[in-house]
C-alpha cells in the first residue's frame, strides 16, 4: 500500500434470524433503522468525538427486501457528523462488504479522506425464504439463469459445484469434510454472543452435517446444514489514514493495518470454467498475498466466505491451503480449528455467525480486527501478526481479499 | 371414464364443514396441478362447493385460498418443474401467484345443488344422517345430466343402504377420509357388491394420487375405524362401571382413571375418553346409533352421555417409568421400546396394569370380531387404521408378537 490504512472501532450487531432464541417470525422484528443505529452507535463509542470525513454504506438488495434505496441518505441518520459530507452506497452482492472496505481504502489512499465510516447491512427476514430466494438470485445473471435454476437458487448453484466436486474427488470424504465444517462453525458461533447460531446447543452437529440432502423439498447434494441461513444484521468500522490515526488519539494496539487488497471481478454472464474451482477467489488472494509480500503460511487467522460448506472447501483450495480435492482432509485433520495451523472463521463464519448478505464482508473485517487486537470473544493464540479475509460476491464473481496486520 | 378427465368437473357437497372443506382442499390441490400441465391447457376445470350455509362457504373459500398458497410455497420445487414450459414465469413468486390464481378461478360456490349438475365426480360430506344423505342422493339422481360417480364420506352408514334407497345402482362408493383430510394418510374404501368396477378402479387411483393409504372395508356398519372405536368404547364403559363399583368413586373419577390408564399404559396420544370427546360426543352417539340400527345389535348404544363424558382432573398420577407417546412418536427405537413395554406389562399385576392388559386383550377380541363379521380379512387392515388413522404406535400384531415372545422365553 502506498500509504498506511488502519481499521478500528469495529462492531457487529446481533445477526438475527432462525436459530436465535428470541427469533419468532410471527412477532415484530427489529427494523433496519435499529441495526444501522446500533452498529453506528457502538462504533462511535469507540472513537469519541473524532470527526468523520466520509461515509460508505453497503447493502445488496435493500431496494427489494425493504423497498429502500438511496442508502447514502441513512449515513447522516446514523452519524449526524456526516451531514454535509460525502456519502456513497456500494453494492457487490454478497461481496458488498469487501467492496465497501476497498472503496474506503481508495478514499484514504487518495487523501480525500482521513477518517472513513464504513458500514454494511442486510434485512432478509422481511419475507419468506421462498421469495427471498428470487431476490438473492439477483447476485447471478438473473435473466439467463433464474428460470432454469432451483427454487432455492443460490443453494442450487452451489449444489452444482458440490455435484462436480463429488464426481471429481469422491462424495463420501467430501461430505465428511463438509459436516466437520458445519460442526466447527457452530462450535465457534457458540462463543460469539452476537452470532445467529449462538444459542445452538445441539449435541449431534457432525451427524446433522452428514444428513442426506432432500431434493424434493430443497436441493440435491447439499443439506440444510451446508447452507448459511437467512439473516438480518449490520456491521461497521472506521478506516483511518496515518493522519486520521493521530487525530483519533488511539494507540496502535487498538488498530490493525490493511497491508494489501486483492480485488478481482469476473464476467457474470459467463458460467464458471471449472465448477470445482473458485478461480476469481484464487486470483484475488494471489494478488493480496503478493502485494503484502507474504505466503499463505504466514497468515495466522483467516475469515473465508462459507456461504455453503462446499464453498469453504473450494476457498481453502483456492487459497492454496489444500491441494484440489484435499480440503476435506485439511479440515478433518483440524487445521482450521482454533488451535490448528490456520484458525479459520472463529466467528462462526457465514454458516455460524449468519449471512446478511451485504454486511458479511464488513463483519469479517470486524472479526479479524478483534482477533488481531486480542479482543475476540473466541480468541485464538496467533502465531503471526497477519490475518486475511476473503469476501466473495455471487458465484465467485466479485472478490475482495484483504490482508491485515496487527500492531499489538 | 378416465380419472384425469373426470377431475375436470368435481363437486363437494357439505363443503363448508370441517371434513368437506378438507376434502375440497385436497381436490383443489390435485385439480390445480392437473390444470397446470402443458397437455391440459385446453381443458376447463371447475370445483363446485355446495353447502346450505352459503355464508360459511365464503369463509371456506378464503381458507382454501390461504391453504393453497401455503401448499404452493411448500411445493415450489414441484411447481417450478410443472411450469417449466412457461417462459414468462421466472421467479418463485410468479410461479406461486399464477398457481394460486389458477386454483382460485376454478372454485364455484353455491347453496343450490343444481349448479353441480355438470360435475363428473361428486363428494358427499354432509351430516351423518341416513335420511338426509338418501334425500341428497335422490336429488342428484333427479338432476343427473351426464353419468357421474358419487363418493360418500360416511364413517359408519352402509353404502348399500344409501345406494339402494336413492337408486344409485353401483355408482356410489364409500370414500371415508380421516380427520383432517389433508393431513391424515389413511382412507377407508367401502365398495359393496355391484359397485361399478370402473368406479372402484377410479377411486383407488384417486386415493393413490391424493397420497392416501387405502384400507378396504366390507360394507358393514362402522367399517373398520368406528368398528374398532365403538367396541373399545363399550369395553371402556364396562371398565368404568366396574371401577366405580369396586372403588366407590364417582363416575367422573372412574372415567378419568380409565382414560389415564389407556393413555399411559397403552402409550397412546390420547386416552379413550379424551378421544371420544375430541371427536364429539354427539357424533359418537350418532355413529353408535347407526351401528345399532344396521348391525341389529343393541349393545352398541348401551351407554349414556354421562358414561362417556371426560373431565380432566388435577389429580393425575405420573407413571415415570412408562415412556409416553410423545417421547416415542419420532424415536427411531420406538418399536424396540414398545415391544419391551408390552412384555413388561404382561408381567405386571398392579390394579392399573391389570386394567391395561384387559384393554389390550379386548383389542385382540375386536380384531377377531371384525374378521369374523367380514369387515376385514386380516388383522393388518385394522393395524393400518390404528397406526395411520388413530396414530397408535403399535397394532394387534405387535401385541401378539410381544405375548408370543414372552411365552417363548418362559418355555
Amino acid at each position: 500500500m502506498r500509504k498506511k490504512v488502519y481499521v478500528t472501532a469495529g462492531y457487529n450487531t446481533i445477526y438475527f434470524g432462525s436459530g436465535r432464541k428470541e427469533f419468532d417470525p410471527n412477532k415484530p422484528m427489529p427494523s433496519f433503522e435499529h441495526y444501522l443505529k446500533d452498529s453506528a452507535d457502538h462504533t462511535l463509542a469507540q472513537i469519541g468525538d473524532l470527526p468523520i470525513d466520509e461515509g460508505l454504506i453497503g447493502s445488496f438488495m435493500s431496494g427489494q427486501f425493504i423497498k429502500q434505496a438511496n442508502l447514502p441518505g441513512f449515513l447522516p441518520f446514523m452519524i449526524p457528523n456526516l451531514r454535509g459530507k460525502p456519502c456513497t452506497g456500494i453494492e457487490g452482492a454478497c461481496g458488498t462488504g469487501g467492496r465497501s472496505i476497498a472503496m474506503g481504502v481508495r478514499s484514504i489512499l487518495s487523501e480525500l479522506s482521513h477518517v472513513v465510516f464504513v458500514t454494511a447491512f442486510e434485512m432478509q427476514n422481511t419475507m419468506k425464504a421462498v421469495y427471498g430466494a428470487d431476490l438473492l438470485a439477483g447476485a447471478a445473471y438473473y435473466n439467463k439463469e433464474r428460470k432454469l435454476g432451483q427454487a432455492f437458487f443460490f443453494p442450487g448453484l452451489f449444489a452444482e459445484r458440490a455435484e462436480a466436486y463429488f464426481k471429481a474427488y469422491g462424495e463420501e470424504h467430501a461430505r465428511r469434510g463438509m459436516a466437520k465444517w458445519y460442526e466447527q462453525a457452530i462450535l465457534n458461533a457458540r462463543k460469539n454472543p452476537h452470532a445467529q447460531e449462538f444459542h445452538n446447543c445441539n449435541k449431534e452437529l457432525f451427524a446433522l452435517g452428514m444428513s442426506a440432502p432432500n431434493p424434493e423439498t430443497f436441493i440435491p447434494f447439499l443439506n440444510a446444514y451446508d447452507c448459511s441461513k437467512v439473516s438480518d444484521g449490520a456491521s461497521s468500522l472506521i478506516l483511518l489514514s496515518e493522519e486520521g490515526l493521530q487525530r483519533s488519539g488511539l494507540p496502535k494496539d487498538k488498530v490493525v493495518e490493511i497491508v494489501s487488497l486483492g480485488e478481482a471481478e469476473d464476467d457474470i454472464t459467463q458460467p464458471p470454467e471449472n465448477l470445482t474451482q473458485l478461480s476469481t477467489t484464487q486470483l484475488a488472494v494471489e494478488k493480496a498475498l503478493r502485494e503484502a509480500r507474504l505466503n499463505k503460511e504466514q497468515i495466522a487467522v483467516l475469515e473465508i466466505h462459507d456461504c455453503f460448506s462446499i464453498t469453504a472447501l473450494l476457498a481453502l483450495e483456492a487459497i492454496g491451503f489444500a491441494e484440489p480435492g484435499t480440503a476435506s482432509a485439511f479440515i478433518l485433520d483440524g487445521n482450521t480449528a482454533a488451535n490448528g495451523t490456520v484458525p479459520t472463521n472463529l466467528s462462526g463464519g457465514l454458516i455460524g455467525f449468519g449471512h446478511p448478505t451485504g454486511a458479511t464482508g464488513v463483519r469479517q473485517m470486524v472479526d479479524l480486527w478483534q482477533q488481531l487486537t486480542h479482543k475476540a470473544p473466541n480468541q485464538a493464540a496467533l502465531k503471526t501478526p497477519y490475518g486475511m479475509m476473503v469476501s466473495m460476491g455471487g458465484n465467485d464473481k466479485t472478490v475482495t481479499a484483504i490482508v491485515v496486520k496487527s500492531h499489538s | 371414464m378416465k380419472l384425469d378427465d373426470a377431475l375436470t368437473q368435481v363437486a363437494v357437497v357439505g363443503a363448508a364443514g370441517k371434513m368437506g372443506s378438507g376434502i375440497a382442499l385436497l381436490l383443489l390441490e390435485k385439480m390445480a396441478q392437473l390444470s397446470v400441465e402443458e397437455s391440459n391447457q385446453q381443458k376447463r376445470y371447475s370445483l363446485f362447493l355446495i353447502d346450505t350455509n352459503d355464508v360459511a362457504l365464503l369463509d371456506t373459500k378464503k381458507q382454501l385460498e390461504n391453504q393453497i398458497l401455503r401448499y404452493a410455497e411448500k411445493n415450489i420445487n414441484h411447481l417450478r418443474k410443472l411450469y417449466s414450459y412457461r417462459s414468462d414465469l421466472i421467479s418463485n413468486r410468479e410461479v406461486i401467484d399464477t398457481f394460486v390464481s389458477t386454483a382460485r378461478d376454478m372454485i364455484y360456490l353455491d347453496s343450490d345443488l343444481i349448479h353441480a349438475k355438470k360435475a363428473n365426480l361428486v363428494f358427499e360430506s354432509i351430516v351423518e344422517d341416513v335420511e338426509k344423505k338418501i334425500e341428497l342422493f335422490k336429488k342428484f339422481m333427479a338432476l343427473q345430466e351426464n353419468s357421474k360417480y358419487y363418493f360418500s364420506n360416511t364413517s359408519a352408514i352402509p353404502i348399500k343402504t344409501l345406494s339402494t334407497s336413492s337408486g344409485m345402482d353401483g355408482n356410489l362408493i364409500g370414500f371415508h377420509f380421516y380427520n383432517p383430510p389433508p393431513v391424515q394418510k389413511v382412507l377407508e374404501l367401502v365398495s359393496p357388491p355391484h359397485t361399478s368396477p370402473e368406479l372402484i378402479k377410479l377411486a383407488k387411483e384417486l386415493a393413490a394420487q391424493l397420497g392416501k393409504i387405502v384400507v378396504e372395508s366390507a360394507d358393514i356398519a362402522g367399517f373398520i375405524g368406528n368398528g374398532y372405536l365403538i367396541r373399545e368404547l363399550l369395553f371402556a364403559v364396562e371398565l368404568v362401571k366396574e371401577m366405580q363399583k369396586n372403588k366407590h368413586i364417582s363416575i367422573e373419577e372412574a372415567i378419568f382413571k380409565i382414560d389415564h390408564i389407556s393413555q399411559s399404559y397403552l402409550i397412546r396420544p390420547m386416552g379413550i375418553f379424551q378421544l371420544i370427546n375430541y371427536i364429539g360426543i354427539d357424533t359418537v352417539i350418532n355413529i353408535a346409533a347407526v351401528m345399532t340400527r344396521y348391525l341389529n345389535d343393541p349393545r352398541f348404544s348401551k351407554f349414556s352421555r354421562a358414561e362417556i363424558s371426560y373431565k380432566p382432573s388435577p389429580l393425575s398420577e405420573e407413571d415415570s417409568n412408562i415412556p409416553t407417546w410423545k417421547m416415542l412418536v419420532k424415536n427411531k427405537d420406538a418399536k424396540k421400546i414398545i415391544r419391551s413395554h408390552l412384555e413388561w406389562l404382561e408381567k405386571q399385576n398392579s390394579p392399573d396394569a391389570i386394567i391395561a392388559k384387559k384393554m389390550l386383550h379386548h383389542l385382540k377380541k375386536i380384531a377377531d370380531e371384525l374378521i369374523h363379521l367380514g369387515v376385514i380379512r386380516t388383522v393388518s387392515a385394522l393395524d393400518i387404521v390404528l397406526k395411520e388413522g388413530f396414530h397408535h404406535l403399535y397394532g394387534v400384531e405387535e401385541i401378539y408378537h410381544a405375548q408370543k415372545s414372552l411365552c417363548d422365553s418362559r418355555v
